[in-house]
């Protein structure tokens, strides 16, 4: 559709530029709700530093250990020409990765600052959909990620992308996954403003979500570089193993007695 | 203790700079991006142990628009999926 824009003579990445203004959008959103928690301004904005580095190096990682074997086999061309490697370390990143690496990343502030993983976990939950959302768009743009053979309502046909098989109408997958995202970001906004909830909740109930979304969505997916294992997708094996952790942070009573006192 | 924070704190400041000026230089713009990472990271911890640190508060405040606009030129989803698919 629009994989780059210019911009004073420079040209961006759209997937790049929506990134970066999700992340912003999220970190203001998280700035303007600090209060509804006890958490104090600079460890929201803190945090999200150390998150937000978390999810570019766990995105980053997973995307390699999907592409291994693509990786290994062109090894040669990729060394050969310093721009083959650097592309490999610019393009290609998995959600998944970046999820678990932003989680990493508050942990480790947390802990680091005697502060309460879950409760900030809980705290950033309806933030991750919202910046996903845009992140989505941003693979609108670029055309990547693209759907399934489709001809029905609303399908998309990509003209001038890179990546999407151009004049083949396709399902339109990153339109649909970012307005999934961007709907229950707002409706775990408006769970997550009751005070009383227990930790675990609000975190629980989106890693709920997204492993069932996410397991569903990957079967409209068109593109097929992302690492398959007897069937199923990277994305799915992992929503099918993040499933019973978001159960456990939904439910789980050992969590809510250690910091119900905290 | 406080001149380590304040060491922290200039560190984090000259990494900030540096990490700005890479926003010129293409490709090596992921130079741009570690060091905004290390300078971000000192200038947290400079903060943490004397937050009224107008130095290190400058230095978190560079290295983030820093760590942003290197990544705005820095982050491609399709680039690489690409390479892989060109050379598969």
């Amino acid at each position: 559709m629009l994989p780059t824009i210019t911009i004073f003579g420079k040209t961006i990445a759209m997937y790049g530029l929506m990134i970066v203004l999700g992340l912003f959008i999220g970190i203001g959103i998280a700035i303007a709700r600090h209060k509804s928690n006890n958490f104090k301004k600079d460890d929201i904005i803190f945090a999200s530093c150390y998150a937000g580095i978390g999810l570019v190096i766990g995105a980053k990682l997973l995307y390699i250990l999907t592409t291994l074997p693509q990786i290994i086999k062109n090894w040669d061309v990729l060394v050969s020409d310093i721009n083959n490697f650097y592309q490999l370390l610019t393009g290609g990143f998995v959600f998944y990765g970046g999820f678990i690496g932003a989680a990493i990343g508050f942990y480790i502030y947390c802990r680091q600052y005697n502060l309460n993983t879950i409760k900030m976990l809980d705290f950033f939950a309806p933030i991750i959909p919202i910046i996903h959302s845009f992140g989505r768009i941003g693979c609108f743009f670029a055309g990547c990620c693209y759907g399934i053979n489709y001809e029905g309502l609303l399908h998309i046909i990509f003209e001038h992308s890179p990546v999407a098989p151009n004049g083949i109408p396709l399902f339109p997958i990153q339109l649909v996954e970012s307005a999934s995202n961007l709907s229950f970001g707002i409706i775990l906004l408006f769970y997550a403003k009751k005070t009383e909830r227990k930790p675990g909740k609000v975190i629980g109930l989106y890693v709920i979500y997204y492993a069932i979304m996410r397991f569903t969505f990957e079967f409209l997916r068109g593109d097929i570089i992302r690492g398959f294992f007897l069937n199923l997708s990277t994305s799915q094996w992992i929503s099918f193993l993040l499933l019973p952790i978001g159960v456990w942070l939904f439910f789980d009573m050992k969590i809510k007695k250690k910091y119900s006192s905290i | 203790m406080e001149n380590r924070s304040n060491g922290k704190a200039t560190a984090s400041l000259v990494l900030g700079i540096i990490s700005l000026v890479f926003i010129f230089f293409g490709t090596y713009a992921f130079l741009g991006i570690i060091l905004a990472i290390i300078g971000l990271i000192l200038g947290i911890q400079a903060k943490k142990e004397n937050p009224n640190d107008g130095k290190a508060k400058a230095g978190v405040v560079l290295s983030i628009i820093g760590l942003a606009l290197c990544a705005l030129t820095f982050l491609s989803c399709i680039a690489c999926v690409g390479l892989i698919a060109s050379l598969a």
